[in-house]
């Protein structure tokens, strides 16, 4: 994982950058990789053809009256613009993306994670020109090889990386098997059972949909056999095992924690000032 | 269960969150009152202790990665303010950008020398033998050019053809200056190398011209519009070069600190310059090749040069300090 913004890169190429808010409070960002920007890059220069075809023909056939030169010196204005503005206005104007970075789900963010402004923005994308040298990209895609957070000379000037736009929706918990079997709080404890151990069995139930009945036997007589074993409960159903331990690490986590009840958080509406 | 009654207990306030979210990413924020920025603020928030919490008590990836998810989502709502205040298109020309031109004043000065010693040494090369310009430029096309201002604008051109060659300008020079910016990246050497190019090249073609005997037809040309794109060229050149000695020497920074730090005044500079060369391009089309008397075009562009001169040395100084 790397590390950006005020604190010192480590140099490894990464697909993750942690990001600390002011709360103090890590989060990450996953980032986009040459492929999806290269498509995205692809999809724009689509766009921007379209653009260009679809308004000169409007240029021609409203100007041509006028002269020939007239409607091709507009469209070359038109193409100037389109070329150099295309990109800096709508990352400017729309938090890091264009319509091929939103089809792809990657956005331009500064390294601290907050939307970019006019003048990263133009930044960015001016260096495209020095991005593009000597042939597509070349220097571009190199830079984004050897700063390990995968950015381009523009992203390096302006201080922006591209991220992948993540959405991962909360599911329900999964229901747990009904009959687990009895594990005294007490003796769980003893054996050192970690939140990280009791982590692992939830992943495991969480899952537990993906697993055949078989195959989720065999996983789960590796993970609950050991504490089987020590406990002396061996030739029970190693799932019913987990979820017992389960049900008593959880009673332990609470003597620990308190019941989430008890911490005070203030209503959100209620605490809105 | 502790991880379900905190998701339980929480999950109400994070799907709250989810849907203020929702309405500050896409809608426009003038539709959202203050209440609910001081509600996303608080939810915002929440959402943070939580994912720590979900975090030090290894609640499990699924809540974590969710939580992971709406906090960086959040935390992008977080920028800096852009007041949308409409006197700063005129407060950049009459203030940002020549004050940042001046802020950069010796990268200026050396990219003057990088661009007009070139232009000297080539002219006097070329005046002392004909021959040396066909090296440096494709012959054919000098014959062209030359022939070109053999003919001289007496005549003037058709306005079509003044409309085309506007839009050529502005297709082909702007994108040049903003190369030659963009180039400074390697080190200050792209733009450099752009600078002098464009010094050979320019004293080669001008000198040849001149050599033909057709000077006052081409300098009359030439010094119009010469003194929005030459000056703007040489802007844009400056500031690759001051971006590439800020990677070069950034001081006391670090080399992204040194660079951030700088950014704006170079940006507003590059732009700038990208105007100076739109004023430029318009001359360059319309009044360059006019039929005016060259003696009115040498007045003229005098006087354009002088105003651009004394714009970038004195516009925005005398200005109350803020």
């Amino acid at each position: 994982m790397n590390q950006v913004g005020s604190l010192a890169p480590v140099k490894r190429i990464s697909e993750k950058v942690s990001v600390q808010t002011p709360e103090q409070i890590q989060f990450e960002f996953e980032l986009a990789g040459v492929s999806a920007r290269m498509m995205a890059y692809l999809l724009d220069l689509l766009i921007r053809a379209g653009i260009i075809s679809v308004v000169s023909t409007i240029l021609v056939m409203t100007t041509s009256w006028a002269s020939e030169g007239l409607s091709m010196g507009l469209i070359l204005i038109l193409a100037f613009v389109v070329e150099w503005g295309y990109n800096t206005f709508l990352e400017w104007r729309f938090n890091g993306v264009t319509p091929g970075k939103k089809a792809l789900g990657i956005r331009v963010v500064r390294t601290d994670g907050v939307s970019i402004d006019f003048v990263r923005s133009a930044m960015r994308n001016f260096l495209r020109a020095a991005d593009i040298f000597p042939f597509f990209y070349a220097a571009g895609v190199l830079t984004m090889f050897f700063t390990g957070t995968q950015r381009r000379l523009g992203d390096l000037a302006a201080d922006t990386m591209v991220i992948r736009e993540k959405r991962s929706p909360l599911r329900d918990l999964p229901p747990l098997p009904s009959n687990p079997v009895e594990i005294p709080a007490g003796a769980l404890m003893q054996l050192g059972i970690r939140d990280r151990d009791l982590t692992i069995i939830d992943e495991f139930f969480r899952r537990r949909h993906l697993f055949s009945e078989d195959r989720a036997d065999e996983i789960a007589a590796v993970l609950g056999d050991p504490v089987a074993r020590k406990l002396r409960i061996e030739g029970e159903d190693p799932e019913l095992v987990l979820a017992g331990m389960l049900v008593a690490g959880n009673e332990v986590r609470s003597s620990w924690y308190g019941r989430s009840t008890a911490t005070s958080i203030p209503g959100a509406a209620g605490g809105a000032r | 269960m502790i991880k379900q009654d905190f998701m339980e207990q929480r999950r109400a306030r994070w799907e709250r969150l989810e849907h203020v979210l929702r309405r500050l990413e896409t809608g426009r924020s003038g539709k959202i009152d203050q209440h609910e920025l001081d509600e996303f603020v608080h939810l915002y928030r929440i959402a943070c202790s939580d994912l720590a919490r979900a975090r030090s008590e290894e609640l499990g990836d699924d809540v974590e990665s969710y939580l992971n998810t709406i906090v960086a989502r959040g935390h992008k709502q977080f920028r800096p303010r852009t007041s949308p205040d409409r006197r700063r298109f005129f407060d950049f020309f009459t203030r940002d950008f020549p004050c940042a031109v001046r802020e950069q004043k010796w990268y200026v000065l050396a990219a003057t020398l990088l661009f007009v010693v070139p232009i000297v040494i080539t002219a006097w090369a070329v005046v002392a033998d004909p021959d040396v310009a066909y090296s440096l430029s494709d012959p054919a096309q000098l014959e062209m050019l030359t022939d070109a201002y053999a003919e001289g604008h007496q005549g003037g051109r058709s306005e079509g053809e003044d409309s085309l060659m506007t839009g050529f300008y502005v297709h082909n020079n702007v994108g040049i200056a903003f190369r030659c910016f963009a180039t400074g990246v390697f080190f200050g050497l792209g733009s450099i190398f752009f600078l002098v190019l464009n010094g050979v090249m320019g004293g080669a073609v001008g000198a040849y011209i001149c050599v033909a005997g057709y000077s006052e037809s081409f300098l009359s040309f030439v010094i119009g519009h010469g003194a929005f794109e030459l000056t703007a060229i040489v802007l844009s050149g400056a500031t690759g070069i001051k971006l590439g000695m800020i990677l070069v020497n950034p001081g006391q920074y670090s080399r992204i600190d040194a660079l951030k730090l700088k950014s704006r005044q170079m940006i507003n500079v590059v732009l700038g310059a990208a105007a100076m060369l739109l004023v430029a391009a318009l001359l360059e089309g319309f009044w360059s090749p006019s039929g005016a008397a060259p003696m009115i075009k040498f007045i003229v562009g005098g006087v354009l040069w002088v105003l651009v001169i004394s714009y970038l040395m004195l516009a925005g100084r005398f200005g109350e300090n803020r």
